[in-house]
């Protein structure tokens, strides 16, 4: 950012790297253009005449990785933020109460699925209570169900116990 | 101009059928309900609402679409006035004046101009996408893969001058989105690119997981690191209806912001995002007092209000006209109509005329319906506005799960949602915007295709696309314009200025402000 030279209250950085930020960033587009080309493989680049299915793939990948480049010389040479601090705790439960419901869907239904990720994933806040979000998962479920199952008509399971019953 | 008229007649005969007009009835309704919620944005909206309109006709669906996108985008400015919260880019210049009438007991007034704006600028825009449509699409026609190549190249090129923050992080985005969208199974030759071996991604990378977990998930995430302060107004709404004094007063701003608004909004690249930016300047500009501005001048609320629908509306005319979207939100319409079976571009028109016109008929009548729901709702709004967040976001993401499971009844769906949610997190952490990749996403695939075939046309020729010209004629001489040049000129020249130091500094402040 340009504007960044004349704020006095931004604190200079230790170190070589001036912009934390922007070198991250940098590495980042290298590390998705490397595996993209890991996985491109042999895939053949053909000639310009007939190009090939690696052709632009290739392209691409090289193109991201001169990005990649920049930001790690900018992030060198000029200031930027800092490199913002990542929370483990909301991904974590929100990733959780994801894959929660996509192993449960299928294999429980809706009725179960559905309270397991609000309830997982409403843990990521630290000012959660929990008893208010069985509540509240209990009150969603059953919209809900009303809504995509039966107003909307999506096929999906709503409640399976194997080998008792299947709605 | 007759062919106009008659071209309206029937998409309005088309989207004034019962189940139109239901259709375009509940997309407002719950696009609003999503939209309005505090961190929410138009393309979160439209990205968890997506599913829902899947198992409709595509008529039917792409009308949903159109009317969730009007109520995600006036449920924004609702909760730009009434927390202060901008939902997304277009609605920051609202929050200024219309959050400080909201604290002067003028909520009810500035939400009333608001809508009442958004209505002119929103049957303004109407009329003219019906008469931009027919010629722009004529002109299209003539477009052959070179200058389609070229024109793609430039819509990102204006996406990436018109993205926030750093010029290279955009870059770097659409090139990442462009390369995502070569995954899977190649058309031509049948063999499979980057797919690991995996099977799900033969077909490719799903677009609405793609959308849902980068714009969804991600969003959550991202709101969860800033511990929330939402101040709802609690002063009285007051009445709604603008009385003579402020409708006298707004007048011209709502006049100014649509031509504004609508123009910028044509632009390939996100234009329309600049629109409430430039309405804002002008009418403090040409106010006698601009000491009023910031502390809830109507004007302020009035003009850009109408520039953001008349731009959101004109937005569509490169996606109807030329197959190509302009912004993210677009890029999620062209992910809708593909799912449907419905190539965006200029055979659209006349292939599908019902489906083109009955769109279009159905944006007026969709701004007529957030007219008439989002006043007698607006003491919904408000409650929905004191749900808490640690509330709203576990719903949000059930629906998201739900959402995203039922399109395909694949559970490995809703496992992706979640790891391109830790990507897109991951990504703003990193300072890069999701919306430029989701737009090179879409891109990608047209962007490929006629570029294999401009090379095969010139036997590998690369500088085909400065030389070619097409053939037209001017003052009854034949003449050879090199179109595809000229768009690739205008996207170097464009990206040049952009890096300028002068002008970016500007560019700085123009999202700041």
């Amino acid at each position: 950012m340009a504007s960044d030279d004349n704020t006095i209250s931004v604190e200079t950085p230790r170190g070589p790297v001036r912009g934390p930020q922007t070198l991250a960033a940098g590495l980042v587009m290298l590390a998705l253009a490397g595996i993209a080309l890991w996985a491109l493989g042999g895939l053949s680049s053909g000639t310009a005449r007939s190009m090939g299915p690696g052709m632009m793939p290739r392209g691409l990948a090289y193109m991201v990785a001169a990005c990649g480049v920049l930001l790690l010389v900018f992030g060198i040479i000029r200031q930027s933020d800092p490199i913002e601090r990542f929370s483990i705790r909301s991904p974590f439960f929100v990733l959780t109460g994801i894959l929660a419901f996509a192993l449960t869907i299928r294999v429980f239904g809706l009725a179960v699925a559905g309270p397991l990720c609000l309830i997982i994933g409403g843990l990521a806040t630290p000012d959660a209570r929990i008893k208010e979000l069985v509540i509240f998962a209990a009150i969603m479920t059953g919209v809900c169900i009303a809504l995509f199952r039966y107003a909307l008509n999506l096929p999906m399971p709503i409640l399976i116990i194997p080998n008792v019953i299947y709605i | 101009m007759s062919d106009m008229f008659s071209n309206l007649g029937l998409g309005l005969s088309v989207a004034l059928s019962l189940q139109n007009l239901a259709l375009c009835f509940l997309g407002c309704l719950v696009g609003t309900l999503i939209g309005v919620l505090p961190g929410v944005g138009p393309i979160a909206t439209i990205a968890i609402l997506l599913p829902i309109t899947f198992g409709l006709d595509p008529t039917g669906a792409l009308i949903m679409l159109a009317g969730i996108y009007y109520g995600a985008q006036y449920g924004g400015s609702t909760t730009a006035i009434l927390v202060n919260l901008p939902g997304e880019a277009t609605s920051v210049v609202t929050v200024l004046d219309g959050y400080q009438m909201a604290r002067q007991g003028r909520a009810g007034v500035a939400l009333g101009i608001a809508a009442l704006g958004s209505f002119f600028a929103g049957c303004v825009a109407t009329v003219a996408i019906a008469a931009l449509g027919a010629p722009l699409t004529r002109l299209a026609l003539v477009f052959g893969p070179h200058e389609y190549f070229s024109l793609m190249v430039m819509g990102l090129i204006f996406a990436v001058v018109l993205a926030r923050g750093s010029i290279l992080k955009a870059i770097a985005m659409i090139l990442a989105g462009v390369l995502l969208s070569t995954i899977g199974t190649d058309l031509e030759t049948g063999e499979s690119r980057m797919t690991f071996g995996l099977d799900f991604l033969a077909d490719g990378i799903d677009f609405a997981v793609l959308a849902m977990g980068v714009f969804g998930i991600a969003e959550i995430l991202r709101n969860l690191d800033t511990p929330e302060t939402r101040d709802v107004v609690r002063a009285k709404i007051g009445r709604l209806l603008p009385d003579r004094d402020d409708l006298r007063q707004s007048a011209m701003p709502i006049l100014r912001g649509t031509v504004v608004g609508g123009a910028l909004g044509i632009l390939p690249g996100n234009g329309a995002v600049l629109g409430p930016f430039a309405s804002y300047t002008m009418e403090k500009k040409l106010a006698k007092d601009p000491r009023r501005f910031g502390r809830g001048a109507i004007e302020g609320v009035a003009g850009p209000e109408a520039a953001n629908n008349a731009g959101a509306q004109t937005s569509f005319i490169p996606l109807l006209t030329l197959g190509i979207p302009p912004n993210a939100v677009m890029a999620l319409m062209v992910g809708a109509m593909t799912i449907h079976g419905i190539i965006p571009g200029p055979q659209v028109m006349t292939k599908n005329p019902n489906l083109f016109w009955g769109m279009i008929a159905s944006m007026w009548i969709g701004n007529l319906m957030l007219l008439i729901i989002n006043l007698p709702l607006i003491g919904l709004w408000v409650k929905l506005l004191q749900v808490p967040y640690r509330l709203l976001f576990p719903s949000i993401l059930m629906f998201c799960c739900i959402g995203i499971y039922s399109i395909n009844s694949q559970p490995i769906d809703v496992m992706f949602i979640a790891f391109f949610g830790l990507v897109g997190y991951t990504l703003l952490k990193f300072g890069f915007e999701p919306a430029p990749m989701l737009l090179g996403f879409v891109l990608g695939r047209l962007m490929e295709e006629n570029l294999r075939r401009a090379l095969i046309i010139a036997r590998g020729d690369a500088s085909t696309f400065l030389t070619r010209t097409i053939d037209t004629t001017a003052f009854g001489q034949p003449i050879g314009i090199p179109l595809s040049g000229i768009l690739l000129g205008i996207a170097v020249t464009l990206l040049v200025i952009a890096l300028l130091p002068s002008v970016r500094k500007g560019r700085d402040e123009v999202f700041t402000e």
